[in-house]
């Protein structure tokens, strides 16, 4: 299944937004323009599925709801989120959730659900406050779909959220884990725990993804070989390479002297080929080399391929990148751009406005064509900083 | 509403960015400036901006470098129909050559004698080059003789 439709209404930079998104999803836009903001939508619905989640710890973990509201709401300060699951893109919805979150006025000001709907297909199922919620309304501090129980009607929704993966593999937690140890981030967005979510995964599909990686990494990177992982004496998962030298045999290296590079890389290749729901990518361009980076857009798609017959993976990538974005293969229809105001950031679906159109139609690239309109308009005075 | 005319400005680099919008009127407002470098960026693209340039006007500035003439290099560049809406202009040799020919102040600018900036700027073959000779002067009058293009007035004060 794939996200083929969101409506946000006050949730953090954006005050209103209404687009269609399609398997592949590029996000560009000026620094803190929320395009962080925006793939935190589909991991908010995550942390209210997934088991050990539900509404109130989403909140509290995002550090309530004055942070994950727009600045801009005013008249009516509801958060408010809408999301159309179909089985591709361009197919009839198959579910709609929509969710709209209040604050109590007075007292602890405790976030309360306003509602809750879904729909299978046009027909909806669910409509809350109902009758139950409206005798107990602690009943509304909760959402269904974060309750087994209740959620057995739309228990797919639940499932799809709970898949969400995000990955944005900070390098050096994993080369210096013991100086970022300690509890980690629910749902390890930065790779802290990388290693071992490598080793708990089954054997066979391990050694199979490895494979693959190491014949990416092989282009990326020709002196490492052998991409294998390990455990020390002490049960610590590893990864290793060899790394070919002037000595006939090469050396053994582990991951604490990979390069920012080569982890990133493995990293990202892990997540592409780690399930098939769908994958938030926060820039995958970092440390990468630039010819690297101009070749990831065709090596998602190929690693999108559908394990299921017309069942293509979603991705949503967030990028700064002009190299990444030169891929003349990225249409103007997968991109949304933002930009911000005072009203709060503006989605816009780049090929709608029509002079990125005709820039397309015209030869140029989304680099060429959509990133001009990202850089801040007074860029020059950042030299003249003293 | 603003009475601004919006413009998107596409250009080789920084510098042609910079004297554009210190060329355009007031009333003028720059949207977008489609700035990534070199000329074989604007020559690829212009056909772009040509398409694009129905919804909103551009203004195209590029160097003409060792062209013969500015008219050979657009037709050259664009052979199709060019919409009303594409200013496309060519800066003979480079758009340094405009900012050597405001004598006055660049010569204030970089601290220099006016009358060592060349006077008849369009015929320097290599504005860039004089651009950052002037700007170097300590160079040029502590080595008379090694810059190309001492004018008369130069070297009159050299020798003087």
């Amino acid at each position: 299944m794939i996200v083929s439709h969101i409506i946000l209404k006050n949730w953090r930079n954006f005050q209103s937004v209404d687009v269609e998104l399609g398997n592949r999803v590029f996000l560009v836009g000026p620094n803190a323009s929320g395009k962080s903001n925006f793939l935190d939508v589909f991991r908010f619905l995550r942390d209210i599925a997934k088991p050990g989640g539900g509404l109130q710890k989403a909140i509290s973990d995002r550090g309530g709801i004055s942070k994950i509201r727009c600045l801009a709401a005013r008249a009516n300060p509801d958060v408010e989120m809408e999301v159309s699951l179909t089985e591709a893109a361009a197919k009839e919805t198959l579910w709609k959730y929509a969710i709209g979150i209040k604050q109590e006025v007075r007292g602890y000001r405790n976030p309360y659900l306003a509602y809750e709907r879904v729909w299978i297909g046009d027909k909806l199922i669910l409509d809350r406050p109902d009758h139950d919620d409206e005798k107990d309304k602690l009943r509304l501090t909760q959402a269904h779909l974060e309750q087994i129980s209740l959620n057995q009607p739309f228990r797919e929704i639940a499932k799809f959220f709970d898949s969400v993966q995000y990955m944005h593999l900070i390098p050096q937690l994993i080369r210096y884990p013991i100086a970022f140890s300690g509890p980690t981030i629910p749902g390890d967005p930065y790779g802290q725990n990388f290693l071992e979510r490598v080793a708990k995964t089954n054997t066979k599909t391990r050694q199979a993804r490895l494979r693959k990686i190491e014949a990416a990494l092989f282009i990326a990177v020709p002196q490492l070989k052998h991409l294998t992982d390990i455990k020390d004496e002490s049960g610590i998962p590893h990864l290793e390479v060899v790394y070919e030298h002037w000595r006939p045999k090469g050396a053994r290296q582990r991951e604490d002297q990979f390069s920012d590079g080569t982890l990133r890389l493995i990293g990202l290749l892990w997540a592409l080929l780690d399930g098939d729901s769908l994958l938030l990518l926060e820039e995958p361009e970092l440390s990468l080399n630039a010819g690297i980076v101009s070749k990831l857009p065709a090596l998602m798609y190929r690693l999108q391929q559908p394990k299921k017959p017309r069942q293509r993976r979603q991705v949503i990538i967030s990028t700064h990148s002009t190299d990444l974005l030169s891929d003349k293969g990225i249409g103007g229809e997968e991109v949304l751009l933002l930009s911000p105001s005072a009203e709060g950031t503006d989605v816009t679906i780049a090929s709608s406005v029509n002079e990125i159109q005709d820039l397309l139609k015209g030869g140029l690239s989304i680099a060429d064509a959509v990133l001009p309109r990202t850089v801040p308009k007074n860029v020059h005075q950042m030299e003249l900083f003293k | 509403m603003s009475s601004h005319i919006p413009i998107n400005l596409a250009v080789e680099d920084d510098l042609s960015d910079v004297v554009l919008r210190k060329i355009l009127p007031a009333r003028y407002e720059v949207g977008v400036c489609y700035n990534q470098g070199g000329f074989g960026y604007l020559k690829k693209t212009i056909h772009g901006f040509n398409n694009a340039s129905k919804w909103m006007p551009f203004l195209v500035l590029t160097d003409l470098d060792r062209v013969e003439c500015a008219p050979k290099l657009i037709k050259e560049w664009l052979p199709i129909p060019i919409h009303h809406n594409l200013l496309f202009r060519v800066a003979v040799r480079e758009v340094e050559t405009w900012v050597l020919a405001d004598r006055d102040r660049f010569a204030k600018f970089v601290g220099i004698r006016k009358a060592l900036v060349p006077v008849d700027v369009d015929a320097i073959n290599d504005p860039k080059e004089c651009l950052i000779n002037l700007a170097n002067n300590i160079f040029i009058l502590a080595f008379p003789g090694y810059d190309s293009y001492l004018t008369p007035v130069m070297l009159w004060f050299l020798v003087r």
